[in-house]
């Protein structure tokens, strides 16, 4: 599991990586750029041409970064490569494992070099000191109070497994796709439109069912279990189910996804 | 543990595409220490037995075991499977692809690896998407057969080389897999690899047509494999 995690980050980090970097330099280029003497230069040109740069590169990290992601479970597994794959000594499992893993690490790096860009642009150097402060400005948060610290945490948590799952949405999809016997891609696309609208369909169908069920005794006593236990418990609770959902939804896509690659795999 | 000599076992082994019966209704075992010839024309069935057996594909009927088990992690760490494409990650160095090797597979032998590469005048460092077609194909060979399996499933792979190349591929084919082990080698150039078979299975449309040793071959009909192939076959 390791060494499939390894691979998987040395064949996405040598083109994730660099970009990330570009990034951050082409914001520290932008803010050399906005100082008034330069502004004042050819009309401000240059210092427009980079704000320009930067905001292309910006999209195009996100949009290579979701790209590599999709390539690599695509062509890796179900490509000729999967033909190295697929007959190497390890489980399903393990291999869809390595993928979600390393790609939500692209996701996250991702959304911190962003963060870090914007950090650059606004404040130059100063950010460092910024981030100091946002650090020891936290540690004073969970002293005072530690609820905090904890919300933090939840909803970390949360903003991964959402990510996680949706990941495993995707390959589920891929996979679905690669059931049909032609036009494997179109048929994967295919497959995430159907299934997006299956799931808003009974989401709605949920919402506006609860309502009319016949649960109001169950709702005065839930409303009594958490008048009882207070808002900040309340709210714990409420953050661990959605966390807990959405766990689950992974787990559904995860196993779809290990039975078609187990039990179905047809390499071109 | 005593090893059984059955190394593999198809059994009513069948792969349909629609209506196309690439495989059907293989029934075959191959033993311990034989070097078997895969043999066919192009579309008979071959890379699709094959692939089968190293579980890239899933038979529509049948089953199929090597070492006892189905194709799996046990079966991967067996099988060294050499495929008719390139299915490298072409911007990895080749010395990268040697490690990758030796990560994987516990029976990978880096230094039999390196070795074949000097002798064949490869430079570890290279990138293998700047590498031609054949040298990579050589690097493919020297790949799967670095390794100490127990089966060599080996699908066409004389078939991008130039002929000098061929006879060191054969005859590292032929020094590198131990008694015990077994080689499957899919081919139609058959007069290359004559000299080096013990069995030949011959596939027509996806039907076993022939499974004998080359010496009852000999013996009964009295002709090469090769001459037999071009009569069996002939268009």
């Amino acid at each position: 599991m390791l060494k499939l995690l390894k691979y998987e980050w040395k064949a996405c980090a040598r083109i994730c990586l660099p970009m990330f970097v570009a990034v951050l330099l082409i914001a520290a280029v932008n803010r050399l750029t906005m100082t008034d003497q330069v502004q004042n230069l050819m009309y401000g040109i240059p210092t427009v041409l980079m704000a320009l740069l930067y905001f292309a590169v910006l999209v195009a990290v996100f949009v290579v970064t979701a790209v590599i992601q999709i390539q690599r479970f695509y062509k890796n597994l179900l490509g000729s490569e999967g033909y190295l794959m697929f007959t190497l000594p390890v489980t399903v499992s393990q291999h869809i494992w390595s993928k979600t893993l390393v790609a939500l690490a692209m996701d996250v790096l991702a959304v911190i070099t962003a963060l870090l860009s914007i950090g650059i642009l606004g404040m130059g150097l100063r950010m460092f000191a910024g981030i100091g402060d946002f650090f020891t400005d936290l540690f004073r948060m969970f002293l005072s109070d530690g609820n905090t610290i904890f919300y933090l945490i939840e909803f970390v948590v949360l903003l991964l497994l959402v990510g996680a799952v949706y990941m495993l949405f995707i390959y589920l999809c891929i996979a679905l796709g690669h059931l049909a016997k032609k036009h494997r891609v179109a048929m994967a696309v295919v497959w995430y439109f159907v299934l997006t609208t299956v799931f808003q369909f009974l989401f709605m169908v949920l919402v506006m069912s609860v309502g009319t069920l016949p649960l109001d005794g169950f709702w005065m006593a839930l409303n009594d279990f958490f008048r009882g236990i207070g808002p900040n418990a309340t709210i714990h609770i409420g953050m661990l189910t959605l966390c807990l959902f959405t766990a689950v939804g992974g787990a559904v896509f995860f196993l779809g996804t290990r039975y078609i690659l187990k039990n179905r795999l047809n390499l071109e | 543990m005593e090893q059984k000599n059955e190394l593999v076992v198809c059994q009513g082994l069948t792969k349909t595409y629609g209506s196309i019966h690439a495989l059907d209704n293989l029934n075959l075992t191959l033993e311990r220490g034989r070097f078997i010839g895969l043999l066919g024309p192009n579309g008979s069935g071959k890379t699709t037995a094959i692939k089968l057996l190293c579980g890239l594909i899933q038979p529509t009927s049948g089953t199929v075991t090597i070492d006892g088990a189905q194709p799996g992690v046990h079966t991967h760490s067996v099988v060294s499977y050499l495929p008719d494409r390139d299915y490298l990650n072409d911007w990895m160095r080749v010395c990268d692809l040697i490690a990758f090797f030796a990560d994987f597979y516990a029976d990978f032998d880096t230094v039999k690896a390196n070795d074949m590469l000097k002798t064949l005048d490869i430079s570890p460092l290279s990138r293998l998407k700047t590498l031609s077609k054949g040298t990579k194909e050589k690097v493919q060979l020297i790949l799967t057969m670095s390794r100490k399996a127990q089966l060599f499933l080996l699908d066409e792979p004389i078939g991008g080389v130039d002929p000098a190349a061929r006879d060191y591929i054969l005859n590292t084919i032929l020094y590198n897999y131990s008694e015990d082990a077994s080689v499957l080698l899919s081919t139609h150039l058959i007069a290359d690899i004559e000299r080096v078979l013990d069995e030949v299975i011959f596939l027509k449309n996806g039907v076993m047509t022939l499974h004998e040793s080359v010496d009852t071959i000999r013996e009964e009909h009295g002709k090469s494999v090769d001459m037999l192939f071009r009569e069996v076959f002939a268009c």
